[in-house]
């Protein structure tokens, strides 16, 4: 059994993977938006979203967390938003994750480029 | 190029500003600087050197209820119909969750800073000759 992060987990492609990881006995740290019933609750298109949510994710984890699927993706036309999730919203929440997924290495992270 | 060296940089503001006049692109130029990034770092000391392998899927079209939305968008479900299909169907949620797995898994020990296409083949009709291209291997 392995811990795995998944961001954008309550919906879309991230609930399919949820759903599948679990079936598979993968113990799943779901990251969404508030209200979607995610077990950490925050907005990934800041940095201090980005910062509490890797702060949840640590407490939640106790030390040790075997992967992380960086799916949580959005496509508008509002640039903020967009480079805030897509791109920032993956890069310092994996940073923030670097050090727990180093000490419980050998570890994986999955991002989810779609094109 | 321009917002994807500055997303690079980590300048938030500078990339913002970057795309004033083409905010339509936002989408592409975020995916296009995040693969980017997954290339430069993950065979770094502070990745695959940690002992944490960082690795892509590049979906395609995937049927989700918002691909079945988009479908029945007038001007986005034509634009997708008239997409190459080489398999006859769209790639769906299961097949993209068994490659994470295997991404995920210790199976996958040596695939390191790789973005895998997972579209039924639909990009190799646009792009087949943009790789493998000559690599210069001795390095500065």
């Amino acid at each position: 059994m392995s811990s795995i992060v998944i961001t954008g987990s309550q919906s879309g492609m991230g609930w399919e993977m949820r759903q599948y990881l679990e079936s598979q006995k993968h113990q799943i740290i779901g990251v969404d938006l508030p209200g979607k019933g995610a077990e950490v609750e925050s907005d990934l298109s800041t940095l201090e979203g980005c910062q509490v949510a890797v702060q949840q994710v640590l407490e939640r984890c106790q030390g040790k967390l075997n992967g992380v699927v960086a799916n949580a993706g959005v496509d508008s036309n509002n640039p903020p938003l967009v480079f805030g999730v897509n791109y920032f919203g993956v890069v310092d929440f994996l940073s923030g994750l670097q050090e727990v997924l180093a000490q419980s290495a050998p570890t994986a992270v999955v991002v989810n480029v779609s094109d | 190029m321009e917002p994807v060296e500055a997303l690079l940089q980590g300048d938030r503001e500078g990339a913002i500003a970057l795309m004033k006049d083409q905010p339509q692109y936002s989408y592409q130029v975020s995916k296009f600087a995040i693969a980017r990034w997954i290339r430069r770092n993950a065979a770094t000391s502070t990745w695959a050197g940690s002992g944490i392998r960082l690795n892509a899927v590049c979906p395609g079209p995937v049927m989700t209820p918002l691909l079945e939305h988009d479908l029945q968008d007038p001007v986005k479900g034509p634009a997708i119909q008239g997409l190459p299909r080489p398999l006859g169907e769209f790639t769906t949620c299961e097949q993209v969750a068994y490659l994470v797995e295997f991404l995920l898994s210790d199976r996958a020990h040596f695939l390191v800073g790789q973005l895998i296409m997972i579209d039924g083949g639909i990009e190799t009709a646009f792009r087949a000759n943009d790789y493998p291209t000559v690599w210069q291997v001795n390095r500065e």
